[in-house]
C-alpha cells in the first residue's frame, strides 16, 4: 500500500509537467526563432541526424551492456560453473571396476596413487634436485634420474604410483619443477593365490591376461566382475598343491573344484604362479596356465570315460570280462599293466586296478565312431568354453586308426587340459549332463545337455567309490565324506617316444559319491617319489592325498552333510551304500 | 497514467531484476556445495576402496591360518565326525544315562585320534 502512495504522486506531477509543454507541437518549436534562413535549418537538420545517429549507437551500446549484465546475472554463474565441473570430470579417471570372489571377497581392486613427473625447463639446479630424490626415493637410479632432469623436456616421467608416504618425502623436498599426475593403480591383496584366474593389467591399467583381458571393456567402465571362485576353497587348493610339488620335487602343478550341477569352477590352481601385482618380474613358465592352457595326455583317469562309454552304449554291462593275461601288442605298441594281475578281469576289476589292456580292449569293443561321438559330447575334443583366453586346444590325433583307439580307451594319443578332464569327469557324475566350465556368475545359464544315461552315471559313481576304498585310490579318501575318483599315472611324451621316468600323476575325485556337488582334481607334472610315497610317484601316491586333503577342509567350509554312516567311531571310513559294490571286486 | 505505467514497469523490472539476480546467487551458491560434495563423495569412495583393499590384505586365507596357528591353537579344521544333523540331537533328557558319558569318550577319543 505504501509503494503506491508515491507512485501516484509521481505520476500526478508528470502528468502536470506534460501540459505544461502542450502549446509547441514541437518540443523545439518553444525557442525556435520564427523564421530562419536555409544555413541555420539545415544546420539544424544535419544536427538532429548527427544526435540520432548518436543517440542510437549510445542506445545501443547501453542495450547491448544491459542484455550482458542481464545474461550473466542470470545464467553466467551456471556457465562458469559447468566449466568447473566439465574440468572436475575430465581431471579424475574412472577408477577400474573391482574382481569380487563368490561371497564379494576383493580379489582387485583400483587404489588411487600419484605419479611423479618433472618439468625439466623449469628445474633450478638438477643435479641437486636428482641428489635429494634418490634420497627421499632409495630405488630411483641416481645416473638416470639426472639424465631424465637434464634432458630440458617440459614432461618427463620420474615414478609411476607412488604411496602416500612416498609423495608426501617428494612434496617435503620443495624442489620447484616436479609434479604428481593422479593414477589409479591395479592392486591385488591376494598377490599370486588367484594369478592365472586374474591375469594382470599393463602399466596403463589395461588387461592384457586372463579375466582382467577378457573383460577388460566392462571393468573399464568400472562394472564389478564376480567370479565363481570360493577364495577360502582356492587357498586350500594352492597350499596343498604346492606342499605336494614341493615334496615332490614337481616342475609343475594344476588343480581345479568344479561345482558338477552347475559347471562354476570353485578353485583353479596352475604351479608355479607369479605375483599380478608385478607380472614383470614373473618368470616365462611362472605365466603358463597348465590348468587350462596346458593339454596333457592325462593317462589312467581317462578309463572313467571309457568305462562310462561302454556301459552307456550297451557293448558292456557291469559283469563283461577282459582278457589281462599277457600285454596286447598292437601295430608295433606294446600296451602293459602297471599293476599287471596276469588273469581275466571284470570290468569293475579293469577300472579298480586300472588296467590298460582291459581298457583298450573295451574301447576297441566300442569302436572309433562311438568313442569320437562321446568324446566329443563330453567337450573332449574342442577347446573349452571357459571366459580365460589361455585355453589350450586339444591335440586329437589325425588320422584316427584303431590303435588310437586302443590307446585313447587308457588317456594315451590325446592331450586336454585339465580342465576338460575336470569338466568331463563331473559330466559323468552328476547324472550324466554336460554344463560348461565357467568362471563367472552367469544369469543367463546355458542349458545343460544330456551325454549319459542317469543309470550310467549311477555305475560309473559305485566304480569311482570302489577305486578309492578297494583300489589305487585309497589315499584320497576322507571319512565322511564317501570320496569316489580314479588315479592317472600318465607317461609323458618324449623327443622319439614315451619316457619312463617323466610323469603326469594326477587324480580326479567326486564327493559325495552318492549324490556328487563337487568334483576335484589334482595333477603333478614330473613328480619324484619321496620317502613318504616309498619312492612312488604314481597318481595314486603323489596326488591323491592332495586331493583327500583339500576335500577334508573344504566340505566342511561348503557346507556338505557327511555321509551318513561314513564314519566309524573310531574316525576311519566306514560302510556306506555302495558296500554292495565290493563283491564285484571278487570275480 | 502513462508515467505511472512507466514507473510501474520499472519498478517491476527492479524487482524482477533483483529476484533474478538473488535466483542466480543461490543457484552459483548451491553449485559451489554441489562440487563439495561431489568432491566429498569421490573422497569417500576412494577412502572405501583403499580400505577394502586393505581388509583383503589383512584377511588373507594365509595370514589367517597363520595367526590362527600362532594365537588360537586349540581350534582346529572341522572334521565330519563333528558335524551333525539336527534332527539327530536327542531332544529331552536321556534315558540311558549310564550309557552316555561311554558314548562321548569314544567321540571324544575318535577326535584326538584324528587331530
Amino acid at each position: 500500500m505504501i509503494d503506491h502512495v508515491p507512485t501516484d504522486a509521481t505520476a500526478a506531477r508528470g502528468a502536470a509537467g506534460s501540459r505544461a509543454f502542450r502549446p509547441g507541437r514541437h518540443p523545439h518549436a518553444a525557442y525556435l526563432p520564427p523564421r530562419l534562413d536555409g544555413r541555420v535549418r539545415r544546420t539544424l537538420a544535419l544536427g538532429r541526424v548527427r544526435l540520432l545517429v548518436a543517440g542510437t549507437a549510445m542506445l545501443l551500446a547501453f542495450a547491448a551492456v544491459g542484455g550482458r549484465l542481464t545474461q550473466l546475472a542470470a545464467v553466467g554463474a551456471g556457465g562458469s560453473g559447468d566449466i568447473v565441473a566439465g574440468a572436475a570430470t575430465a581431471g579424475t579417471i574412472q577408477p577400474r571396476g573391482k574382481i569380487v570372489d563368490r561371497n564379494g571377497e576383493v580379489l582387485a581392486t583400483d587404489l588411487a596413487t600419484a605419479s611423479l613427473y618433472a618439468n625439466a625447463r623449469r628445474l633450478l639446479d638438477p643435479e641437486e634436485a636428482a641428489l635429494a630424490l634418490v634420497n627421499a626415493l632409495p630405488d630411483l637410479d641416481h645416473a638416470a634420474t639426472l639424465k631424465r632432469l637434464r634432458s630440458g623436456r617440459t614432461f618427463v616421467w620420474l615414478r609411476r604410483n607412488l604411496t602416500p608416504r612416498e609423495q608426501w618425502e617428494v612434496n617435503r623436498l620443495g624442489i620447484p619443477g616436479l609434479d604428481f599426475v593422479p593414477e589409479y593403480n591395479r592392486v591385488y591383496p591376494h598377490g599370486p593365490l588367484l594369478s592365472h584366474v586374474l591375469g594382470f593389467v599393463d602399466r596403463d591399467n589395461r588387461g592384457i591376461a586372463g579375466l582382467e583381458k577378457t573383460f577388460d571393456a566392462s571393468l573399464n567402465d568400472g562394472d564389478v566382475l564376480r567370479l565363481t571362485i570360493d577364495l577360502r576353497v582356492q587357498h586350500a587348493l594352492r597350499e596343498e598343491l604346492r606342499a605336494a610339488m614341493i615334496e615332490h620335487d614337481a616342475k609343475g602343478a594344476a588343480g581345479i573344484v568344479l561345482d558338477t550341477r552347475s559347471g562354476e569352477v570353485v578353485a583353479l590352481v596352475s604351479l608355479p604362479d607369479f605375483d599380478p601385482n608385478h607380472p614383470g618380474k614373473a618368470r616365462e613358465r611362472s605365466l603358463f596356465n597348465r590348468a587350462t592352457l596346458g593339454v596333457y595326455e592325462l593317462g589312467s583317469t581317462f578309463k572313467i570315460f571309457t568305462t562310462a562309454i561302454a556301459l552307456d552304449s550297451g557293448v558292456a554291462t557291469m559283469e563283461q570280462r577282459y582278457d589281462a593275461t599277457r600285454p596286447l601288442t598292437v601295430a608295433s605298441h606294446t600296451i602293459r599293466d602297471y599293476h599287471a594281475k596276469r588273469r581275466w578281469l571284470s570290468l569293475p576289476e579293469v577300472f579298480m586296478f586300472s588296467s590298460n589292456i582291459g581298457a583298450a580292449r573295451m574301447a576297441l569293443d566300442i569302436g572309433a565312431a562311438t568313442q569320437q561321438d562321446y568324446l566329443r559330447r563330453l567337450g573332449l575334443l574342442d577347446a573349452p568354453a571357459i571366459e580365460l583366453p589361455e585355453v589350450g586346444r586339444p591335440l586329437v590325433p589325425s588320422p584316427w586308426r584303431p590303435v588310437n583307439t586302443m590307446t585313447i580307451g587308457f588317456g594315451h594319443g590325446l592331450a586336454v587340459s585339465p580342465l576338460q578332464l575336470a569338466s568331463g569327469a563331473a559330466t559323468v557324475v552328476n547324472g550324466g549332463v554336460r554344463n560348461e566350465p565357467t568362471l563367472v556368475a552367469r544369469s543367463g545359464t546355458v542349458p545343460p545337455v544330456r551325454v549319459f544315461d542317469a543309470s550310467t552315471s549311477r555305475q560309473i559313481r559305485r566304480l569311482m567309490r570302489l577305486a578309492v576304498t578297494d583300489g589305487t585310490g585309497r589315499r584320497a579318501d576322507v571319512a565322511g565324506y564317501a570320496v569316489g575318483g580314479k588315479t592317472g599315472t600318465a607317461e609323458k611324451p618324449g623327443g622319439t617316444g614315451y619316457e619312463g621316468s617323466a610323469l603326469i600323476s594326477s587324480f580326479v575325485a567326486a564327493f559325495p559319491i552318492d549324490d556328487p556337488r563337487y568334483v576335484v582334481l589334482a595333477m603333478l607334472d614330473e613328480p619324484s617319489g619321496s620317502n613318504g610315497t616309498r619312492g612312488y610317484a604314481t597318481g595314486g601316491w603323489v596326488a591323491a592325498p592332495v586331493v583327500g586333503a583339500v576335500i577334508a577342509r573344504m566340505a566342511p567350509m561348503l557346507g556338505v552333510a557327511p555321509v551318513d554312516g561314513d564314519v566309524r567311531p573310531d574316525g576311519s571310513p566306514g560302510g556306506d551304500e555302495f558296500a554292495e559294490g565290493r563283491k564285484f571286486a571278487s570275480y | 497514467m502513462r508515467l505511472l505505467m512507466f514507473v510501474g514497469w520499472l519498478v517491476g523490472a527492479a524487482l524482477a531484476g533483483a529476484g533474478l539476480y538473488g535466483i542466480a546467487y543461490e543457484v552459483e551458491q548451491l553449485e559451489v556445495q554441489l562440487a563439495a560434495l561431489e568432491q566429498d563423495i569421490r573422497r569417500e569412495h576412494e577412502a572405501t576402496r583403499t580400505l577394502e583393499a586393505e581388509w583383503a590384505y589383512l584377511a588373507r586365507p594365509d595370514r589367517m591360518a597363520e595367526l590362527s596357528r600362532r594365537y588360537l591353537p586349540e581350534l582346529h579344521s572341522l572334521s565330519a565326525a563333528r558335524l551333525a544333523r539336527i534332527e539327530d540331537i536327542p531332544v529331552g533328557p536321556r534315558r540311558d544315562g549310564p550309557d552316555a558319558p561311554a558314548s562321548s569318550a569314544t567321540k571324544a577319543a575318535a577326535v584326538a585320534a584324528r587331530n
